[in-house]
């Protein structure tokens, strides 16, 4: 996905003003001439300078004219939906992980990622099933990561 | 004699072994995959570093990072296609001496001399550090601001072919550090009221979002084809390696010394350390005309330049707190995890820690060898792992190695949107190095100039009155200028000519 360097750097430059107001309500620190406002009020404004040179330099040099071009991946349905599924997949694990538990949501999110990557459908349900078990035992049983039981809570061991 | 070995005991143990040969197996097998980076290995193994004592997850980020290094050659030899990026400066040479039949002296040499490399780098961290230390006990927040200032402008003008994305880079990595209370005056920032971010943006989340998630994603996009793997056989990788020592002693030496030095130059890591070994090589070669046709000398300089600065890299990271690369910035927030905060005081308050350190660098470079012999072994075998079935395995580890930590929707959020935004933006020719630099060195930065303004009440004059600081400020305003100095010295030229 292709952006022009002029929206970019404008975009930076933006970024940078919004700290430059937030940060000028800050208060200081009392007694003294500088304030939690000073660093990211610095940040902010050599963004803006940043951003902004960003933006003239893109306009001066001969680049492309389109201002966003979006990737191969676009022409493809399949790329497409592998795209998406990574997003919706971990936002699907960090909202139902808690509620279902990790042995509950991982093996269905495993299950659409391979099919959406393009494996086929026997081979991405047996992919899944194991990697959820061996992740489970690697991080749970070997390191002690706390995964989540969820609706499995009385089963946990 | 106590701390040694008590060092020796921290590292020879059965769990400590076990780790290492863990990580060794996994930092071969994700340098040997292409489009899976030595930064993405560590990036992966943070989240289980947590939940191990200090020495082990050391031992782990070592063992992986030297492996990932020495493993990103083979898909260079055999694909041309390089693991990491500290093998792309010879992947076309390697890849010429494989289409010739020699692809065993290409990975030989590389595995050698990378091994040879990063034992003398290690030397040097050995020697170097410790003196260093001494002499950075009496640095008081002036020298660290400088210090700091001089790092970040080496990561953006050395390390950049593209300082000002690169500078833009760090600023976003600055403005992620000032998020919550984090700050000298203890003030809450851009929380938007949220109490998530009271206690700032994870660094692990972005880490894992930015060097990890980031890689899935642009490998669930890609739509090129793969490349075919060059069907000769591979024959015995250390034939001929005693005679190439013989041969090429010179390179061997200036690689492992170049690449040091880069290595401990702030910002600038392995990659670059080879670029410029590889330049150097073909440059005072004897035979210049043979580089780029399948001549072993350059794969020799540069190999053993690319894990040398991974040593390199450790001194101002242990002895500062500053970080050599992106590598030694993870393994800086490692540190500060297990409250082994780095600086000058870990060597003298803890020196057992330091030499199990030392320890660790000289057993990984060892058995980097065997490791690295099976590893070409099965090195076709590697290659053609399915990409298909191996991305939702990192991606699962992504998710539970950040969700883990704290329990938290919020931080699978945050690695996500770094991730996203690490993908448009790499994609755009932005550097994502310089944003972790920023990340880990901000919140210095900004302690180290309150500090000092309050000392100096407000004079910035007296940011110059110590000697090394002073020397250390022009050196960085100096840096800062340099552009405009040789833009005018160019155009004096000119118009002389």
């Amino acid at each position: 996905m292709k952006i022009h360097d002029s929206i970019l750097g404008l975009a930076f430059a933006m970024l940078g003003l919004a700290v430059l107001l937030t940060v000028s309500g800050y208060p200081g620190m009392p007694g003294q001439d500088v304030g939690p406002a000073l660093f990211p009020g610095a940040v902010g404004a050599l963004m803006v300078v940043f951003g902004l040179a960003l933006a003239v330099r893109a306009r001066r040099l001969a680049m492309s004219r389109r201002l966003v071009a979006l990737g191969d991946w676009a022409g493809s349905p399949r790329h497409i939906l592998a795209g998406l599924s990574i997003i919706l997949g971990c936002l699907a694990y960090a909202l139902l992980s808690n509620t279902l538990g990790f042995l509950l949501i991982a093996p269905p999110v495993l299950f659409v990622w391979h099919l959406a990557f393009g494996v086929r459908m026997p081979k991405a349900a047996a992919s899944a099933l194991l990697t959820t078990v061996v992740t489970w035992a690697v991080f749970y049983k070997g390191l002690g990561v706390p995964l989540p039981w969820g609706l499995l809570k009385t089963y946990a061991f | 004699m106590e701390p040694m070995l008590q060092a020796f005991r921290m590292v020879f143990n059965g769990e400590t072994l076990l780790i290492i040969m863990a990580s060794s197996v996994f930092g071969l097998f994700v340098g040997a995959v292409p489009g899976l980076s030595a930064t993405m290995a560590l990036a992966l193994l943070v989240p289980m570093t947590f939940f191990m004592e200090p020495i082990p997850a050391l031992a782990a980020m070592v063992t992986t990072s030297a492996m990932a290094i020495f493993a990103g050659d083979i898909p260079g030899c055999l694909l041309r296609m390089p693991g990491t990026a500290a093998s792309a400066a010879y992947t076309d040479e390697a890849y010429a001496m494989s289409r010739n039949g020699h692809a065993e002296t290409a990975l030989g040499s590389g595995l050698v001399f990378s091994a040879v490399g990063g034992l003398f780098g290690t030397a040097v961290l050995i020697v170097a550090a410790p003196v260093l230390a001494e002499f950075a006990l009496n640095f008081t927040s002036f020298e660290y601001f400088w210090l700091i200032l001089l790092g970040i402008t080496c990561a953006i003008v050395i390390s950049s072919d593209r300082p000002l994305k690169g500078g833009l880079m760090l600023l976003a990595g600055f403005l992620v550090a000032s998020v919550g209370m984090n700050n000298p005056a203890a003030f809450p920032r851009f929380t938007g009221g949220s109490t998530d971010l009271l206690g700032g943006i994870g660094f692990l989340p972005m880490l894992i979002g930015m060097f990890a998630a980031s890689e899935v994603l642009r490998s669930a996009l890609d739509r090129s084809p793969r490349a075919t793997i060059i069907d000769k056989p591979i024959g015995n990788v250390f034939s001929g390696m005693w005679r190439l020592s013989v041969q090429y002693p010179m390179q061997i030496v200036r690689g492992s010394t170049l690449g040091t030095i880069v290595g401990a130059l702030p910002g600038a890591g392995s990659d670059i350390a080879a670029w410029m070994s590889y330049a150097l090589s073909k440059k005072l070669s004897k035979e210049p005309e043979k580089f780029g046709t399948g001549h072993v000398e350059g794969i020799i300089e540069s190999g053993a330049a690319n894990n040398s600065a991974l040593a390199g890299a450790w001194i101002p990271a242990l002895v500062f707190g500053i970080p050599g690369d992106t590598l030694t910035a993870i393994v800086i927030g490692v540190l500060y995890m297990k409250n082994l905060n780095p600086g000058p005081t870990l060597f003298t308050t803890n020196p057992q820690n330091m030499y199990a350190i030392y320890i660790l660098f000289i057993f990984a470079n060892l058995i980097m060898i065997p490791f690295g012999w099976a590893t070409i072994k099965v090195a076709k075998r590697l290659l053609t792992v399915p990409r298909e079935i191996l991305l939702p395995i990192i991606l699962l580890a992504c998710i539970v190695g950040t969700f883990g930590m704290n329990n938290s929707a919020f931080d699978v959020g945050i690695m996500l949107v770094a991730g996203i935004l690490a993908y448009i933006l790499e994609e755009n020719g932005f550097p994502v190095a310089p944003a972790i630099l920023g990340v880990v060195l901000g919140p210095m930065l900004e302690e180290n100039f309150v500090k000092s303004m309050i000392k100096s009440d407000g004079e910035i004059a007296e940011f110059f009155r110590r000697p090394v600081a002073g020397v250390l400020g022009v050196l960085t305003l100096m840096a800062w200028t340099w552009p405009l100095i040789r833009k005018a010295l160019a155009l004096r030229r000119g118009s002389e000519a």
